[in-house]
């Protein structure tokens, strides 16, 4: 009876021992392949290399995280190896997230190829310049920018430089062909009412105090020769030389002489 | 166990106290780009360098050497130096440093990077290469002048073509008029 309930105890033991065994086996097994899987899948950053991010265009987006939009940005991205193998910087990305859901792209930008080797002990500054369209313009958006690089060995590293939400501004600043041509139209505008303000002004001063002279014509009835009409130098002419009295046969006379 | 809860607490403190006062070294982030749109033979090419001091700490004796990739046969410098020497550069501070070159061949060319040398803190030298604004067209003066020149010549000789039809019968109303201002004066 003892010796029975000994194996059957054993036997449970075992039953339940391999039961467990075959339940931990299958869970560290699927553990360790999700940790190889999440190892394959988020490439980390180097500890030998260190990075650097600036800002050239706009300078002040360093600080205040704002952009022009329709303008663009330009940037630097610092490498130094601080490792004893070589670095091979192979290429940085650029995208536009959205803020509130960085796994969400709004905008990814043409990756900027470097393939620059950076040797031990060695720094390299890589530049990149991407181009915020006007539409973004008051939007905010979350900018990241990662550096792909690997090691003599062939390791492959991705590092994070700049992963923020930055703010798209409208660009104020310099000549807008939309304002400008605005402002010419505003122009025209207003000579357009002075013309119409002069027109108008002249036509009442012209009732009000001009009004005795009448504008009628009235053929050549009228003995008065109107001097308006008359070409000035022809006045002149006229008033040097005093009609010479006499017969018309006298004056044609004198001419020939 | 006192002691070994000591060792860790300070191992802790001296790495939390390294870690925020751990001010990063000078660092030292250059850009070299063209400032002209155009690089054209005999044709004054302007090429900026751009130093930034990324780091918390000045950066000191800065030198930048970009001898090596403007060679005097292809290049005549104008105006500036291919090797400049800053004493100290601020923390979260720029320099710009610009020289203005004349190339004197066609063809495609290789802006490589220049080298930059800094110091940090405790006389420990940095060698960088700033940005590589990479390989560059240079026009030959004749096809430049062919898209932007002002075309004299051209109007010249336009105004030579234009001149026999133009100048001959202005000539001629000249002479009749003047015949007519005389008879005028005669007149009078």
């Amino acid at each position: 009876m003892k010796l029975s309930t000994v194996f059957l105890l054993a036997a449970l033991g075992f039953c339940a021992v391999y039961a467990a065994d075959v339940v931990d086996g299958e869970v560290t097994e699927d553990s360790t392949r999700a940790t190889t899987e999440d190892d394959d899948l988020t490439i980390g950053a180097s500890p030998d290399a260190a990075l650097a991010f600036q800002f050239v265009q706009p300078a002040d987006a360093n600080t205040i995280n704002e952009v022009y939009g329709g303008s663009p940005v330009k940037f630097l991205i610092g490498f130094q190896n601080r490792g004893e193998k070589d670095f091979i910087v192979k290429f940085s990305e650029t995208s536009y997230r959205y803020p509130l859901d960085f796994n969400y792209y709004l905008q990814n930008f043409t990756r900027g190829e470097y393939n620059r080797r950076v040797a031990p002990k060695e720094e390299v500054t890589l530049d990149y310049a991407f181009f915020t369209h006007e539409s973004l313009a008051g939007r905010s958006l979350g900018l990241v920018v990662n550096v792909h690089y690997e090691d003599a060995d062939g390791k492959y590293f991705i590092n994070n430089v700049y992963n923020q939400t930055i703010t798209v501004v409208e660009d104020d600043s310099g000549f807008n062909g939309e304002t400008g041509f605005m402002f010419l139209i505003f122009v025209a505008l207003g000579i357009g009412a002075l013309y119409v303000a002069n027109q108008f002004l002249s036509k009442l001063s012209r009732k009000s105090g001009l009004q005795k002279r009448s504008t009628v014509e009235q053929g050549t009835s009228g003995n008065e020769v109107d001097y308006e009409w008359i070409p000035r130098d022809i006045i002149k002419n006229s008033e040097k030389k005093s009609p010479i009295a006499g017969s018309p046969k006298a004056r044609k006379a004198k001419k020939t002489d | 166990m006192n002691a070994v809860l000591v060792a860790i607490f300070l191992i802790v403190g001296i790495y939390a106290a390294d870690v925020g006062t751990q001010t990063r070294d000078a660092f030292i982030l250059a850009h070299k780009s063209p400032l002209s749109l155009y690089a054209v033979e005999n044709m004054d090419l302007v090429i900026e360098y751009g130093l930034y001091n990324v780091g918390d700490k000045p950066a000191t004796k800065v030198t930048i050497d970009d001898r090596h990739s403007f060679p005097t046969q292809s290049f005549d410098i104008i105006k500036g130096l291919l090797h400049v020497n800053f004493e100290k550069i601020a923390p979260g501070t720029n320099v710009t440093h610009s020289v203005v070159l004349r190339p004197r061949a066609y063809g495609m060319f290789n802006y490589t990077s220049a080298q930059v040398t800094y110091y940090t803190g405790n006389d420990n030298l940095h060698v960088s290469y700033s940005s590589a604004p990479g390989e560059g067209y240079i026009y030959r003066q004749r096809e430049y002048d062919r898209k932007f020149a002002p075309k004299y010549t051209f109007f010249l000789t336009f105004l030579a073509l234009v001149a026999p039809t133009t100048i001959g019968s202005y000539l001629l109303f000249q002479k009749s008029k003047s015949r007519f201002d005389a008879y005028a004066k005669k007149k009078n």
